[in-house]
């Protein structure tokens, strides 16, 4: 397979994602045996644990030596490794599209083209959904070159469109999901963070593992000294004329409260956040997801 | 408004206020637009911060407001303030009045007021440009123009200030006014009048100053203070024309214009003669000191008194001619019924041996001589008081003996001039005679006429029968006292008080009616009653010979001389000819006399008479008027010529312009300064 002519996937990304195997801590449940650890029963599998027989449980499953020493019945358990779901969000918003040179946005595609080929590669199933309103683009859980072409073809053709509604699209795209697999949003998440709490308490209760990844510019973490500016929204076009010396401060610590309430609300519901700067290579992003 | 209405170059000045708002508008319509992922943050910090934000750059709008509304009104000044002279682009026509009276030579500082004066006025016809003309007057003892008319010769006025000198007489303002007034009638363009003084309270105050509404009064004061000053305000000789041998009082007014307590030690000097005395003045206070000199020849004499350590030294010296005489001048005249006591007093004075009787008709009251020392009316009934009033303004002593048809209500209205209507005072005096005679007594004996009588050696001048009296109560006299009564309390020879030296004799002298005048007491009570009548009197006028600055010295010889062989010597020492006064009646005058000091009248070297002239006291109260009280005048009043000339000229831009740009800077940094901190 030949990926030289993806823009948001280059070679030398490649051979760094050679040393690279997708494997975040999560429960899954997949239709074909894997490297990943399911509680579902299956035929090869390795013994988990034993559990008390209660009515209508299969009979054939109840250990008969353990019978015949304890006089109760009780069934063998086994984990069956399994294939993952990775189902990728990645916001395609007006503001993503904020970034001198390199684009939140393109930096998004890069985090994602890399992750995708590297979910496909390790013989997993990754899912893609471009939402900045409304869901504009799904492509369903796929795990064969094609689809990974596909979905870097859509990275590509992808940009920056209307206002973010983060909490809008999760809650739309759960239907959609029919396995539990691995969430990851990577999104700017200029939203009420207690809305997309609230939109991915689905997903949690379901048993998926989420990860979110907070993509931010260096200068909207500090805003850079442009004096006298009339400050123009990406998504909304509203102006504000400001001084960025007599907004800095206030900024500065508006932007580093929203992020400390994210990661609050993260911790509590135990979901992995990671701020995401463009200024810091996407490479490092995949800690939490290898090994 | 009449001033925009008039002057369309005026609404761009106007216009300049708007700029402020202009710049404040397109100052928030330009800043850059900065494309961001997000404004949501920064909404919400400036909407905390929007209550701050906003009056502060109203404030900022203000200030620039402010700042430029200021900057229009400085340029408008000249005009605002111009008395709507017309316009300022017109031909100008200026009047400086330069006050040169003697209070302008007061020393504050380094320069006198006139200096300054004299300074300020060349500055402002500095500022006038070619094709203005401009006139200065001289305003001292005389207001003086230099050009007969307003003429563009800007230099030699400027020449002629610089020669000017202060003079020793005082100005009159309403005079040099009017001069000034007349000098811009009839003229084209702008009229400007602009006068360099210290405005002493005491000549300025209530002058009326008829300005038409065409032409600008502006006033500049350089007075800086209320000078303290110690000044001699009058000299005078008591009795005024003492007799050979005679002792005459020097009586010399001190007077302190200062808030402080001051000792001085004032010098009098007679001939060869120096005493000296020293007082304390009060703050604004006054006092007399008296010197007594004995009149040993009947020649004039000068005597001159002086203040020691004043800083005003115009006012420090006085000079004084007595002129002794050798027998006193005593007019009578004798009205219908009063010839025998007119005859009598006549005959009475001759023989005093000291004094000469002239009778007179009453018809020379019409006309008097006032080279009299005193005057006798017998019988006159109070008719026409004016003629009489005139004698007692002048300080001659008039004494009267009412006639019997004299009106009660003449007696007191021969000084109050107020007849009462009540019936019975116009009523006459009502004559008593009786056989059994009226006693006289001495109602007043301190008085100094009974001095001589004291030791008895002049006999009893009470004594004598009298059997006719006219009834005169003391309420129907002017206010004053009775020096001989009779028992019954009927004044017999009453004087007034006050400045009127008025005796009314009512003691008949003839000798069917009084043994009075037979006896020996007679003579040298009507001798000490001239004399003593003569004593006191010497504040009531001042000297025949004494003038005022700038007025011309006159003289009107007794005797036959020859015109060309008079001639003036001054106090410097120079000597001038006389010329007969173009008045006739035999004067002559010389001058003006500007110095001040004594001047000798010489025919061949030899001195015949001699005058003084001294200082006005009037110019000694060097208090100026408030700046209130100039405006009132009607005037725009400068503090400098400098500042008459930015008026009249505008002033330059570029410094203003630069002043405006920094004050605007300075209050931004200010309000920038000011929003740091509220942050």
């Amino acid at each position: 397979m030949s990926h030289q002519r993806f823009q948001y996937l280059r070679p030398e990304d490649i051979r760094k994602l050679a040393s690279f195997e997708f494997a975040p801590k999560a429960v899954v449940e997949g239709y074909l045996a894997g490297r990943h650890l399911s509680h579902s029963r299956g035929s090869s599998v390795e013994f988990r644990d034993y559990r008390q027989y209660v009515p209508g449980d299969d009979l054939a499953l109840v250990d008969w030596r353990v019978y015949g020493r304890t006089d109760r019945y009780y069934l063998r358990t086994y984990e069956q490794e399994t294939s993952l779901d990775c189902h990728l969000f990645l916001d395609s918003s007006a503001s993503m599209g904020f970034g001198k040179g390199l684009t939140k946005l393109e930096y998004a595609s890069f985090f994602t083209a890399c992750l995708s080929y590297l979910v496909i590669h390790g013989g997993d199933r990754v899912s893609l959904q471009l939402f900045d309103n409304t869901i504009r683009n799904f492509f369903a859980p796929g795990s064969t070159g094609t689809h990974l072409s596909t979905l870097l073809n859509a990275l590509e053709r992808n940009t920056p469109g209307g206002q973010t509604s983060l909490a809008e699209s999760l809650r739309r795209s759960f239907p959609l999901l029919r396995r539990r697999g691995i969430l990851i949003v990577v999104s700017d998440f200029f939203d009420d963070p207690a809305a997309i709490f609230a939109a991915l308490s689905p997903y949690l209760h379901r048993g998926f593992k989420v990860f979110l990844y907070h993509v931010l510019n260096p200068a909207e973490v500090e805003l850079e000294d442009r004096g006298l500016v009339a400050f123009r929204d990406l998504e909304t076009g509203q102006r504000i004329v400001a001084h960025t010396d007599d907004v800095r401060a206030g900024y500065a610590v508006a932007i580093r409260k929203h992020i400390d309430s994210l990661r609050d609300l993260a911790t509590r519901r135990n979901v992995d956040y990671i701020v995401a700067r463009t200024d810091t290579h996407f490479h490092h992003l995949f800690e939490r997801l290898v090994r | 408004m009449s001033l925009f209405l008039s002057n369309l170059v005026l609404w761009p000045l106007l216009a300049l206020i708007a700029v402020p708002v202009l710049i404040h508008l397109f100052a928030r319509a330009r800043p850059p637009v900065y494309e961001f992922s997000s404004v949501e943050f920064i909404r919400r910090i400036l909407k905390h911060t929007l209550r701050v934000r906003k009056p502060r750059d109203w404030l900022l709008l203000i200030l620039r407001t402010l700042a430029v509304a200021l900057l229009v009104f400085v340029f408008l000044r000249p005009m605002l303030f111009a008395h709507a002279v017309g316009n300022p682009f017109q031909k100008r026509n200026v009047v400086v009045v330069l006050d040169s009276s003697a209070s302008m030579g007061w020393a504050e500082g380094s320069q006198t007021r006139f200096a300054v004066a004299c300074a300020e006025a060349s500055e402002t016809l500095a500022g006038l440009s070619g094709r203005d003309a401009a006139n200065v007057i001289l305003a001292g003892m005389k207001a003086r123009p230099v050009f007969p008319s307003v003429g563009p010769n800007i230099a030699y006025l400027q020449g002629e200030i610089r020669r000017a000198q202060v003079t020793a007489g005082t100005v009159d303002p309403g005079t040099a006014l009017q001069l000034a007034v007349k000098l811009l009638q009839g003229r084209e363009g702008r009229k400007e009048i602009c006068v360099f003084s210290d405005f002493q309270a005491s000549n300025w105050r209530g002058v009326a100053a008829e300005i038409p509404p065409d032409i600008g009064l502006t006033c500049v004061s350089v007075a800086k203070s209320d000078a303290p000053n110690c000044a001699i305000t009058r000299l005078v000789a008591d009795p005024v024309r003492p007799l050979q041998g005679e002792d005459v009082t020097l009586v010399c007014e001190v007077v302190n214009y200062s808030e402080q307590t001051q000792r001085r030690t004032v010098v009098l000097g007679v001939e060869e003669n120096r005493s000296s005395q020293e007082t304390v003045l009060p703050p604004w206070g006054r006092a007399t000191l008296r010197f007594r000199h004995r009149v040993t020849v009947p020649a004039p004499f000068v005597a001159t008194v002086s203040l020691t350590d004043d800083a005003f030294p115009a006012d420090d010296r006085r000079w004084l001619v007595v002129e002794p005489r050798d027998m006193l001048r005593v007019g009578v005249v004798g009205f219908e019924g009063g010839d025998v006591t007119a005859a009598v007093w006549s005959r009475a004075v001759r023989a005093l041996g000291w004094a000469r009787a002239d009778m007179r008709d009453a018809a020379w009251l019409g006309n008097p001589s006032w080279d009299y020392d005193v005057v006798m009316l017998a019988g006159w009934n109070g008719d026409d008081p004016a003629r009489v009033r005139r004698f007692l303004g002048k300080g001659v002593p008039v004494i009267w003996c009412p006639g019997t048809n004299t009106p009660v209500a003449r007696l007191s209205g021969v000084l109050s001039n107020v007849v009462s209507s009540a019936g019975r005072k116009l009523e006459p005096v009502a004559w008593q005679r009786q056989a059994e005679a009226w006693k006289l007594n001495i109602a007043t004996p301190g008085h100094a006429l009974f001095r001589i009588f004291g030791g008895g050696e002049y006999g009893d001048p009470a004594r004598g029968v009298i059997h006719g009296r006219l009834f005169m109560k003391a309420a129907d006299l002017p206010t004053g006292s009775a020096l001989l009564a009779y028992s019954d309390g009927v004044p017999a020879l009453w004087a007034c008080e006050g400045d009127s030296p008025l005796y009314v004799w009512n003691i008949p002298i003839d000798k069917t009616l009084s043994s009075w005048a037979a006896q020996g007491e007679f003579v040298p009570f009507l001798g000490e009653l001239i004399l003593s009548s003569r004593c006191g009197m010497s504040g009531l006028a001042r000297p025949g010979n004494e003038y005022s600055p700038g007025q011309m010295l006159v003289w009107r010889p007794e005797f036959l001389v020859r015109v060309e062989d008079v001639r003036v010597r001054f106090p410097d020492g120079a000597a001038l000819p006389a010329k007969v006064a173009e008045t006739g009646g035999g004067l002559l005058m010389a001058g003006p006399a500007e110095q001040l000091g004594s001047y000798a009248w010489l025919i061949r070297d030899k001195v015949i008479k001699r005058d003084a002239v001294n200082f006005v006291p009037m110019e000694s109260d060097l208090r100026p008027l408030s700046t209130p009280e100039i405006k009132a005048m009607g005037a725009l009043v400068g503090a400098s010529g400098r500042a008459v000339r930015e008026w009249q000229d505008g002033i330059t831009l570029w410094p203003m312009l630069l002043a405006a740009g920094l004050l605007i800077l300075l209050c931004e940094g200010l309000v920038a300064a000011w929003k740091r901190g509220v942050r």
